[in-house]
């Protein structure tokens, strides 16, 4: 590998100040939000066009050089972590939002667009983006395509993969390829719905096609406190048998009501063991006719205090006690893993108990906030990162966790993804022949596995 | 895993030929050439695991949507994607290979929207698992949808499973009437930006005027304000209820609008494009009808399918011919993706799976 002859190639596409190869610029890459990962990469690029980062492909796939495209690094699985040895081609500033169409209630975006930025682009019409990761404030559309992520209202509005209608990406050997169209339907395989969460391992995105939807007319938020834990999760039973689809369904347990109450003092009740938050929206006569039976339901859950956000400051303020949980927690730990296995709804009160067992049997505090609807839970193990074997019980703690939610019949990821976190434990999902399937299609796409190598595939070729 | 046809497989692949998955035979214009095999799936048929309070199923790929359709509205619950051909006996496997979904695809989305995993047999007989049976899966490549619209290219599919929602209690539909395609149209683009639940949204043109039909669902007791309120809106509309209203939409579903000895045409297309190419099929008679809020045009075809294909060559859109007796099956501008190319390599390196 001739390191100083492809920094020079570099060189001749990116100036000076767009190629970073100083230690001290280099830190801030080293990691993204899965902080107990470091690699510190070789370079870093920081395109403004997408030819730029086609001709730095092209320029890796000369000189056998990995790269990992990087957004604005929020991925909590190690999904843009460096490649030692290669290249971080970081996106921020592939940010045009090249059209928005309200006639056809799309949007055409490139991949470092901020995910937030495409709804405030497309509010003036009455249409939003309805993905909305809880770092959507900061988070871009190419990480969120790359790790399908999801986001609270995924119940009834599915995930990234259920926004995008059309990709333009460079592959790994820097030819580029359109796939999808403007319109909701297409008459070939879904390629767009294999590109989406693909971690990065079929190249990088540089414009995408969203699916725009009309502004809900209403939003009805409600907030309830219950004893334990499990009464919360068989309150989410309740709702939904009684055949109610709310946009979300979330809920939190007392370390993080704690956390979040110390963050942005929402306003939740300090000692609720388990906090439970539903929220209905969509065309006012239907919310408020759900929110009648929706009352009806939490009345009879055993709440010991229901609270309803009576305006959108209200509404506003419990979403940000929510919204922060994770960052939250930062303050009352030095460190933490997170993790989002899914386990059936049936199964919620089963995995919490579990998960408090464990906590208790590796003596390790876990936070729990989760996405109750959709069964996707996100413990939040704490421990200190200066002490290697906290660390290391962690970890287990965190393996221990995943490998219950295959067991309950669900998954290890619910919208992470798999990225270098998980990586030992995708052969507990999967059988040999279905990962070497996997792996097959990855070497066709990439044969040098140069594009996010080591991420989402054990043993992958290349990696 | 027992099946008879394993060996069909092995034996076809040693022979160098072609094989494809059939079941419910009712997608007539989705042809193969008569050499290549067929592995008959009508039998491989049933559910699997069924679990109401998690909106989830898995069956094998022959089971009809009629059982499986039967199965949920016992639990009032549906298959959003308002699954087409159902009442012709087609199955979940057919419906995903095709990727065809009906009017309501328009508010709750389309066989893509609401697959979450899939088990199919690959070139080498083997049974591949990909995707999960919960609601949120993010484990993986998503060859669950990779499989929706592959015609059968790229395996043989075993086993699905789906998500579900609670069926709406009711149905209520409006039709209201226009003299020309452009008001009918501007209507639809203006009922796509508000924020009704509005479940379907079809345009059909008619021999003398252009008809929008607007389908909610819901609470019977908010219909009457829900449809004043969408009749502000609408220029003129009269209200569809009961049984009429069941009909309609069912017959809808199994085509029943298309004329004898055409081809059925499935066009993608976006709603600003229906004024391009109306004015073609108003000239010529052709019937038919803009679904899913204009995404998708269904093109009743009665001339030279040939001619179709280079319409939409023009056009830059491409087809699938669904139901009719052509040769063909894709239409239009299908450009080679390499992208599909690599994958299809990897998946079916002996090219066991017919392609179309």
């Amino acid at each position: 590998m001739n390191n100083h002859a492809f920094l020079k190639k570099l060189g001749e596409i990116f100036p000076e100040n767009r190629l970073l190869t100083k230690t001290g610029q280099l830190v801030t890459y080293e990691s993204d939000s899965l902080t107990s990962y470091q690699v510190r990469p070789l370079a870093v690029v920081l395109p403004e066009d997408q030819g730029e980062v086609v001709e730095t492909v092209k320029t890796c796939n000369e000189f056998n050089i990995p790269f990992v495209a990087r957004g604005s690094g929020t991925s909590l699985s190690g999904g843009s972590l460096p490649i030692a040895g290669g290249i971080v081609i970081a996106l921020n500033r592939l940010n045009k939002i090249i059209r928005v169409d309200p006639k056809n209630r799309i949007a055409v975006v490139e991949a470092g667009v901020v995910n937030i930025d495409i709804s405030q682009a497309a509010a003036p019409h009455g249409l939003y983006f309805a993905p909305d990761p809880s770092s959507q404030l900061i988070c871009t559309i190419g990480g969120n395509l790359a790790f399908n992520s999801g986001g609270a209202h995924c119940l009834k509005y599915g995930m990234t993969s259920n926004h995008i209608l059309a990709i333009k990406a460079v592959l790994p050997d820097g030819e580029i390829v359109e796939l999808g169209s403007e319109s909701l339907e297409n008459t070939g395989p879904d390629l767009v719905g294999m590109y989406v969460g693909s971690e990065g391992l079929f190249g990088i995105a540089l414009e995408v096609t969203v699916r725009l939807l009309p502004k809900p007319e209403a939003y009805r938020t409600v907030l309830a406190a219950y004893e334990s834990i499990e009464a919360a999760g068989e309150a989410v039973s309740m709702v939904i048998a009684a055949g109610l689809l709310p946009g979300a369904i979330e809920i939190m347990d007392n370390l993080a009501i704690q956390a979040a109450e110390s963050a942005v003092q929402a306003g939740y009740p300090r000692d609720a063991a388990g906090l439970l938050i539903v929220e209905l929206d969509g065309e006012e006569l239907i919310v408020e006719a759900e929110f009648k039976a929706l009352m009806e339901v939490m009345e009879e859950s055993g709440a010991s205090e229901i609270r309803i956000a009576e305006d959108d400051e209200q509404r506003a303020m419990i979403w940000k006690g929510r919204k922060s949980a994770f960052s939250a927690v930062g303050r009352i730990s030095q460190d933490y893993l997170v993790q989002d296995g899914v386990v059936p709804r049936s199964q919620l009160s089963k995995a919490l108990g579990e998960i408090s067992k464990l906590s208790t049997e590796y003596e390790i505090q876990v936070a729990n906030v989760f996405h109750a609807g959709d069964g996707n839970l996100h413990p939040l193990i704490l421990f200190d990162g200066r002490d290697a074997d906290n660390l290391e019980k962690a970890e287990l703690l965190a393996g221990k966790i995943l490998r219950m939610c295959v067991d309950l019949g669900g998954s290890i990821t619910g919208e992470h993804g798999i990225g270098v976190e998980k990586l030992k434990y995708v052969p507990v999902m999967f059988s040999d022949v279905d990962i070497e399937v996997m792996q097959a299609i990855r070497s066709q796409i990439d044969p040098s596995g140069l594009s996010n190598q080591g991420k989402m595939l054990p043993q992958a070729s290349g990696s | 895993m027992k099946y008879e046809f394993l060996d069909q497989v092995t034996e076809t692949k040693k022979s160098g030929s072609n094989l494809i998955a059939r079941g419910g035979k009712t997608k007539s214009g989705i042809n193969f050439p008569d050499e290549v095999g067929i592995i008959d799936f009508s039998s491989i048929s049933g559910i699997k695991e069924y679990n109401p309070s998690e909106y989830t199923f898995t069956a094998l790929a022959g089971t009809r949507l009629d059982e499986i359709n039967r199965m949920l509205s016992e639990n009032s619950q549906f298959l959003p994607f308002d699954p087409l051909l159902s009442a012709r006996g087609a199955t979940l496997g057919g419906t995903v290979a095709s990727n065809l979904s009906g009017p309501m695809r328009y508010y709750f989305g389309g066989v893509r929207d609401f697959i979450l995993g899939v088990q199919f047999l690959d070139d080498q007989a083997r049974a591949i698992r990909s995707g999960g049976k919960v609601v949120k899966n993010a484990a993986g490549f998503d060859i669950p949808k990779l499989m929706v619209g592959s015609l059968g290219s790229l395996g043989a599919m075993l086993e699905l499973s789906f998500k579900v929602f609670p069926r709406p209690k009711n149905f209520i539909s409006l039709s209201a009437r226009y003299e020309n395609i452009s008001n009918a149209l501007s209507e639809l683009i203006r009922l796509t930006s508000i924020s009704s639940e509005i479940l379907c949204l079809e345009l059909i043109p008619h021999a003398d005027h252009f008809e929008l039909l607007v389908r909610l669902g819901g609470d019977d007791s908010l219909f009457e304000k829900r449809v004043s309120k969408l009749n502000e809106l609408l220029s003129v509309s009269t209200t569809i209820r009961g049984e009429e209203e069941s009909l309609l939409w069912a017959d809808m579903n199994d085509f029943r609008w298309v004329p004898g000895g055409s081809n059925l045409v499935k066009v993608p297309i976006i709603p600003s494009r229906v004024l391009d190419i109306d004015p073609l099929f108003e000239q010529t008679k052709t019937m038919r009808r803009y679904s899913a809020g204009a995404n998708i045009a269904w093109i009743a075809w009665q001339t030279s399918i040939n001619e179709l294909d280079q319409l939409l060559k023009e056009w830059g859109l491409t087809g699938l011919i669904v139901l009719g007796t052509s040769d063909r099956v894709r239409l239009g501008s299908m450009e080679p993706n390499i992208f599909y190319r690599k994958i299809k390599t990897a998946l079916d390196p002996s090219g066991l799976w017919a392609e179309v």
